[in-house]
Parts: structure tokens; sequence; C-alpha cells
């Protein structure tokens, strides 16, 4: 009979000096290790990390550690291989580089205990690079701040993107309830957000837990940004291919006029990105920032496109790609005691209209053009004064009348 | 925001002082605004606490009518919107729960040296805006006698003294005393606005804001030189918020975020990358720039710095003009060896362009302006000022440096 609380699935490829930092992380937790069960896959990873692991577990190590294997199949694969093989009902996924602080299970498992049916999203900041770090590094610890903290707002409404497979937890049933990753995402990243989505069409909750707090230790480089955002473009294909409704909010709906050529002449804009490439650390190496920013701006959108092009072959299928697009959702609001208490159920993900009532009558049309990210009152109190103010205002001053009637 | 080019009288016999104030307007405005024997007005139109523009009006009967400040409001296209927008947005908020981010606990620190007089209005009116969880910090910069120690005990303030001179010693003193998680700086001659703290902490909303500015109006407009200083350019950034981090500006242009009078800076960001601990600002060779500094710095690590006009103070510029001449040379001496310490030390030469495009805007556009006797240029002897201030500003560099080392 197992007593194992919880499973962590931890999937690596070749970064054995990470993971072992990840596994004591793990040895420091306050939860009992004997109720912990931590199953590292690795995707495809040389002999090194699996002779490491034996090492590392021969000198103490964890009492219940696994290691399996698999080729190289992708995150997807990996994590659920690791979840058939759990014996934990909840299970807990941590990247190979985020080394989790000694509370952050414990965080997880009570989280679970107080309510059902929920992901716990857990927090993994990087750290903050020294003043003289590279630019890259400033950069990506901005992007990532920015990403944690719009998630931990209150007042918001969950989105699929909020799912990040670095610190998350939630039930075994769930995860094999709406079918677990899609082995079908090989590639970095985007299998998350699938899963995301599933779950919370399932109606699963999703709740932040800022005590389940992890370090990310990011390694990375413009380049391997750049694969990844190539990544991210075949991710979206897939992610609206599987869910067409997601589409009006991917990126792909947006289709720059640049994006055609990237699609007629691949070698003019490949020989292009390769000399901009070469500008990067020259332009690091003389200071000029705002140059070096906006060469990779460009280079990560062209990465993007050239996914985008890698999973869609020609401008014919994207454009019908995006015609497929169901319609923008239509919502109603009536604001006529103000915005709601709880945001109303608008949708996030994308675009949508909103018709706005107040007092009986219709203000106007609010046209929502990208994700809502933030908190959804006040996003929405900034859209409505923006787009509907003389309407607006002739509702407020209509019911400032009325009240100083009612009260005379 | 106030017309430049229209001080008429900025230096002549016939100045007229100015009466400075504020109305609400948000809710039901006063029957008339008497202004006690003044002839102009400079009056601040509020909504809810926030300042949403201001408004200059002769009255040369000594008194406002409440349809003439009515019509000057609905005059105004900017005032009229961001007024609208106020009202409009609270009623859309109404059901919302207060805001329920934790409440940071913060510490007002304000640098003093020999003003005692000033220090008794600023402390007034900061104990007055108190809200929260917060302490009030005096430190004593070098003082030559006992005054402020007395004046300090009179009031809920911990009063602690910095013997090495200089503003950024001082700031950097009460930075390392300061229990708050937010360091709110302040000078002496500035009377905080009752909405202060809590405009100040309502804009840091994010962890990655790691410095809050704000508005800065005068206190005060007696003299010519006050009325100059404020055609200047004064402290004023507008009535709008604005978000800086270093893909909106260059991070050596952190000047354009705001001022030492009025400025908020995350503890833990000011000890842990010393922000104030360099011989710069007032009282030492560099005469100001240690506010502009460490902007430069969180800028340059990446931290967002929030612009937030609720977040008002009422400075008292110098009445007299050689006071007037004697700071413009000091700022003009403080952006340029701030520009050096940033390209020699930090090695960011976008410092080489943000100093040749200010000195083109500042130095040389003002004495093209004055040499053409154009009727919006600075008097000869302000420019004059600015010039020598930043033909100083190398030697000033290299006596901070030499101070430091020893």
């Amino acid at each position: 009979m197992s007593r194992i609380a919880c499973s962590v699935i931890i999937p690596s490829r070749n970064r054995r000096e990470s993971l072992i930092q990840v596994l004591e992380a793990l040895g420091r937790q306050t939860v009992p290790l004997s109720d912990l069960e931590v199953i590292v896959v690795l995707d495809g990873s040389s002999g090194g990390s699996a002779k490491a692991l034996e090492a590392w577990q021969r000198h103490g190590g964890l009492p219940h550690l696994r290691c399996l294997t698999q080729p190289h199949r992708g995150q997807a694969a990996a994590r659920t291989q690791g979840a058939e093989a759990a014996q934990g009902n909840i299970l807990v996924f941590l990247d190979d580089d985020v080394m989790a602080e000694p509370g952050c299970l414990a965080a997880h498992l009570q989280r679970h205990r107080a309510e059902d049916s929920i992901v716990v999203l857990g927090d993994y900041p990087i750290t903050h690079p020294s003043e003289r770090a590279s630019w890259y590094a400033l950069m990506v610890w901005s992007w990532w701040e920015d990403r944690h903290h719009q998630r931990a707002q209150a007042g918001r409404i969950a989105s699929f993107r909020d799912l990040c497979a670095g610190n998350v937890s939630l039930r075994r049933d769930d995860f094999f309830r709406v079918g677990g990753f899609d082995p079908a995402f090989s590639g970095y990243g985007g299998e998350d957000f699938d899963l995301g989505y599933r779950l919370l069409k399932a109606g699963v909750r999703f709740v932040h837990e800022p005590a389940a707090r992890a370090r990310h230790q990011h390694r990375g480089s413009p380049a391997q940004l750049l694969r990844n955002m190539r990544q991210e473009g075949r991710q979206d294909v897939l992610l609206g291919r599987k869910h067409p409704e997601l589409r009006r909010g991917l990126r792909i709906m947006v289709r720059p006029q640049g994006a055609r050529t990237i699609f007629a002449y691949p070698w003019a804009w490949a020989i292009a990105a390769a000399g901009a490439r070469g500008l990067l650390p020259l332009c690091a190496l003389v200071g000029l920032r705002s140059r070096w920013r906006w060469f990779l701006r460009k280079l990560r959108h062209y990465s993007y496109w050239c996914g985008v092009r890698d999973a869609l072959g020609n401008w014919r299928a994207l454009e019908a790609f995006c015609a497929g697009a169901p319609p923008v959702p239509e919502l109603e609001l009536d604001v006529t005691d103000g915005l709601p208490t709880q945001p109303p159920a608008i949708w996030v993900e994308g675009p949508s209209l909103i018709h706005v009532r107040a007092g009986g009558r219709l203000l106007g049309t609010l046209s929502i053009a990208e994700p809502i990210d933030g908190p959804v009152n006040p996003t929405l109190a900034d859209h409505l004064v923006e787009q509907l103010e003389p309407a607006l205002w002739m509702a407020y001053l209509e019911q400032a009348r009325t009240q100083k009637v009612e009260a005379t | 925001m106030i017309r430049r080019g229209r001080c008429s009288s900025r230096r002549a016999d016939a100045f007229t002082p100015t009466k400075v104030l504020a109305v609400n307007a948000a809710e039901a405005l006063p029957a008339a605004l008497d202004l006690a024997g003044y002839r102009q007005a400079l009056i601040v139109v509020k909504a809810h606490g926030a300042p949403v523009g201001c408004l200059r009006l002769a009255c040369p009967d000594g008194r406002i009518a409440l349809e003439t400040l009515r019509e000057a409001i609905a005059a105004d296209p900017e005032i009229n919107r961001r007024l609208r927008r106020a009202i409009l947005m609270r009623w859309l908020m109404q059901r919302q729960p207060e805001a329920d981010m934790r409440r940071l606990s913060w510490s007002v620190i304000i640098c003093t040296r020999d003003r005692t007089e000033a220090l008794a209005k600023c402390l007034d009116a900061v104990v007055a805006a108190r809200v929260g969880e917060g302490e009030i910090l005096v430190v004593d910069n070098d003082p030559s006698d006992e005054l402020t120690r007395q004046l300090a005990v009179r009031y809920p303030v911990r009063y602690i003294r910095e013997p090495r001179r200089g503003l950024n010693w001082a700031r950097a003193a009460g930075a390392a005393a300061a229990r708050g998680e937010i360091l709110l700086y302040t000078d002496d001659d500035v009377v905080v606005d009752s909405g202060w703290i809590s405009g100040v902490l309502s804009a840091f909303v994010s962890p990655r804001v790691g410095a809050v500015t704000g508005l800065t109006l005068p206190y005060e407009l007696e003299t010519p030189a006050q009325e100059l200083f404020e055609f200047y350019g004064g402290h004023r950034r507008g009535f709008e918020r604005r978000v800086f981090d270093d893909t909106v500006i260059p991070a050596p242009a952190a000047g354009l975020v705001g001022n030492g009078a009025n400025m908020a800076i995350r503890r833990d960001l000011a000890l842990t990358l010393g922000l104030f601990d360099c011989e710069m600002d007032v009282g030492t060779v560099t005469r100001s720039g240690g506010d502009t500094y460490a902007f430069y710095r969180l800028l340059a690590g990446g931290y967002r710095i929030v612009y937030t006009p609720e977040a008002l103070v009422w400075h008292r510029h110098r009445r007299d003009d050689a006071a007037l001449r004697t700071m413009l040379y000091g700022y003009s001496v403080g952006v340029f060896t701030f520009l050096a310490r940033v390209l020699l030390q930090h090695r960011d030469l976008q410092a080489l362009d943000v100093g040749m495009a200010w000195f083109l805007k500042q130095h040389v556009k003002q004495a093209l302006l004055a040499l053409l006797r154009r009727p919006d240029a600075l008097p000869g002897d302000l420019v004059a000022a600015e010039w020598r201030g930043a033909f100083a500003a190398p030697w000033a560099y290299l006596a901070s440096m030499r101070q430091e080392a020893s």
C-alpha cells in the first residue's frame, strides 16, 4: 500500500548538473520525504544524466526516486510517461532548472487538501541578474517577472496561458480526465497551454499560490530564444488547429505585410536574418542597446513566422487557417450601477465584442482587440471610457439626476 | 498646463504675483474664489484628489466667480477630458472592493540642512498626509547648530544625523535607517499634498516598479525668480500617468522621469544596489544629479519607474535671482557629471547621445533664443550660468572621483 502523497515529475534532457540541483532542492522539502515520489524522465538524454543520477542516489539521494527513459520525443511525451507511472494522487510538474524552495511542495499539497479539482500555479521567478549581466539576461528577467505578476493579480479571469509546466500541480484524476499532455507538441512549450485550455473547459479552477515558490535558473541565449520563437510559431498553428476558437487570440491572425514575403522569398529572408544575427553581438559590443533590442525584436518576429511557415507550408494555407476562425464572440454587459463586483463572464483569450447597456438602453458596442491579461474590471473600465465616452457620460449624468430626484 | 511663453512680466517692474490654489472640480465648486489681494491666479483643478490640470486666470477685482471658473474649465479640452475620465472611472468602479493589494509600509525621508523654518512647514504637511503603516525620518546633514534637532523632537519623527556633507549621503543614511518597504524622499522646501503618500503607494503596481515619481507644482509665485523657474520648466511632468523603462527611454535619459524632491524607491533596491552611495548632489562638487543617477541605475537594471500626478507636492522655488542662477548652474553641473559617470563608470555609450541631445536642446537652443532676443528666451545671465555649469562639469566629476577614492 503506497502512502505516496504526491509525485513530482521532472522531464530532463542533457542538463545533469542542474537536474541534480533540482533533486537536492527536493531533498530539503518540509514535507516528509517518505511521502514523496520523484520521477525523472530522461528525454533522449545521452548516458551521462542516468549515470549521474545513479551516483547521486547511491550517496543518499531520495527515498522514492525513479528514473525513466525514452528516446527524444519532447517534454509532453516525457511528462505523460511520468504521470502514467506516478503513484501519488497529486502530480507536481517541475522543470529540470527549477529549484523548489523548502516550503514549495507543502504549499502545493495544502491547497489541494483545501479545495477539490484545482490547478495550483506555483511561482518560479528568475533571480535578478547583476547590473553587469548581459542585456539578454535582463530582458528575460523583465519578461518573466511581468508574466509572473500578471498571473498573480486579483480580479482576473484565468487564461490557458497561465499554466506553465515549470512549477504546477494538479490531481491525477483531473489530468487523465482531460487526456493529459498531447504528445503532438513535440518541442519546447505549447503543450502546457493546450492542457491548460482543456482543464479550464472541463471546469477545473486555476489558483495561484505564492508560497509554492521555486527558483528558476534560466540559462539561455538569443540563439536559444529564436529557436524557441520558431517553435512557438509551430505550436500556435497546432493550438489553433486543435481549438479553432482560440485562433483569433493568436499572433498568427495579425499577418503583417512582411510575413507574406517570408513565405514567398525564404532565402532572401534567411540571408537578412543571418546578417542581423551577426549584428547583435556587434551592437552589444559598442553599447547600442536600443538598436540591439530592435534587431532582436525583428528576429523574434521573423523566427515566429518561420515557425508558422514550417507548420502550414504556404501562404494560402495560412489564409485558410485564419479564415477558419469562428466569429468574434459577442457578449452583453450592464453598467447601470457601474461594473459588477465580480469580474463579468467575458472571453479573455482573444478579441470580443461587448454590447454595453445602462438603464435598459444600449450605449454602444465595445470592441476588445487583444486577450485580456490583467484584472478584468479596470481593463474594461479603461476600454469603456476610451471607446464609449460620450454615451457613457450621458448615462452617468442621467443616473446622477435620477438619484438626486430620489433623494429629494 | 501652464502656458509657456506668456509670462509677460518675467523680470520687469510690472511683475504681479500669482496666487496658487487648488479646487476640486468633481464636487460642487465654491461660489467664488477670494484671492486676497492677488490679481492673477494659478488654479490647480483636481478630481477626487487627483490633479487633472491647471489654469491661469487673471482677475482684476481680486475674486473669481463660479461662472468664470466653470467656463475656464470647460474651455480647456484636456482638463475636461481628464475630469470626465476621473468621474466616469469612479462611477464604473463604484462597486469594486477597495484596492485589496497589501498596503506597503513606508518611510518618508526628509533630508535637511540648517533650514528649520521651511522644515517645520514640510513636517506639518507630511504628518497630515500619513496613511497606513509608516514613519517619518528627518536626516540632518552636517548641521551647524542644534535647531533642526530641537524642531524634530516636537514632531512624531525619528531624527538621524549624517556628518558626511552631501544630499546623497543623507539619502543613503535615511535608507539605511528606514524600516518601511517604500522610501519616500522629499526636500525641506516642499509642502506635500494630503494625498501624496497614498498616491505614491498606489503606483507601486508590480514588483518590477522600482521607483515612483510625482507631480511637483509651485507652492507660491511671489517673485520674478519663482515665475521664471516655473516658466523654465519647473519640475512639471504633466497630468497623465507614465510608465518608464529602458525600452521607453534610454537609461541615461533618466532625468526625464522626475526629481529627488518627489520620489519613492523600494528600500531593498536602494540598499542592495547602493543607489545613493556616491559623492553626488547638493553639498558636493557635483551640486545635483544624485536622484537622476539612482533612476538611471534602476532603469539600466530592468526596473520600471512610474510617474503619477496623484503623487503631488508643492515646491517653494527660490525667491531671489541669485539663488535661481546658482541653481540652474548646479543643475547643469549635475547633469553632465551624471552623464560622465554613466559613460566612464558604467561604459554606457548612450550617455554620449543623451548628452549631445541635451546640450543642443537646452544650452544651444536657449543661447540662440537669447541672442535673437526672442520673447520666450531666458534672461542672458541664466543662460550663461547653464553654459558655465556644462563646462565646469568635467572638473566636478574628477573632483568627486578623487573625493570618493579618499
